[in-house]
């Protein structure tokens, strides 16, 4: 059921964005990121349906936790930050140079069988296996 | 923390230091026929229909191989 919602709404993503700039699909990393460089350094030079649909994201999940009765702050333990720092200076560097995350290139491209997003979403896989052979299955 | 490294990551990638690196890994480009577009099904020569049965089956078969592995991490040895 999940897998069938989530096909629906890369459908409806590409519906929806045709009402922007052009029909782009939903993505989540590369729109990240440029909803941090636009006030910043001004890339991209405007706002896009992409950097709109991601704010709409938070707002969402807060409805659904708040209705759910789930919503709560939670801090990480400090060890972690380090890592997390990490993890979100690679994913933001990443997702610029890939033009998407998993969601975007695994997702909505790779279901038009685009050859670079299929390549893309092959490397996500490889990386993720050697990050969790790295952290976990080495020792 | 995550969105603090995340800008600074893009933001070195999209017109920092390592603008050239993006632009490099970004320039080769892959071309079918005319018209046509970069896609597995048309480089191939097959249906996309085909293709993406293809896909699925291994899909299908990779996630039945990985069941033992899932109700391992369910019941508590995962990572």
């Amino acid at each position: 059921m999940t897998g069938a919602a989530v096909g629906v709404m890369i459908a409806v993503g590409w519906w929806a964005s045709t009402y922007g700039d052009r029909p782009v699909g939903i993505t989540f990393a590369a729109n990240t990121g440029h909803l941090l460089t636009y006030p910043m350094v001004g890339y991209p030079t405007k706002a896009t349906w992409s950097m709109w649909m991601a704010l709409g994201v938070p707002v969402g999940a807060f409805v659904s936790a708040k209705r759910a009765g789930e919503f709560g702050w939670k801090v990480p333990p400090g060890d972690s930050l380090v890592k997390i720092f990490g993890g979100g200076l690679l994913m933001g560097g990443a997702a610029l140079i890939a033009e998407g995350c998993n969601i975007n290139q695994g997702l909505t491209n790779s279901a038009t069988l685009a050859l670079g997003s299929l390549l893309t979403f092959a490397a996500m896989g490889a990386g993720a296996w050697l990050t969790l052979w790295a952290l976990y299955m080495r020792r | 923390m995550i969105l603090l490294g995340f800008a600074i990551g893009a933001t070195t990638v999209a017109v920092g230091a390592l603008d050239p690196l993006r632009r490099a890994l970004q320039r080769p480009v892959i071309t079918t026929g005319p018209g046509a577009a970069p896609t597995l099904a048309n480089v191939t020569g097959l249906s996309p229909w085909i293709v993406i049965a293809v896909l699925a089956a291994a899909a299908g078969l990779w996630m039945w191989r990985a069941r033992g592995e899932v109700g391992g991490t369910r019941s508590g040895r995962g990572p």
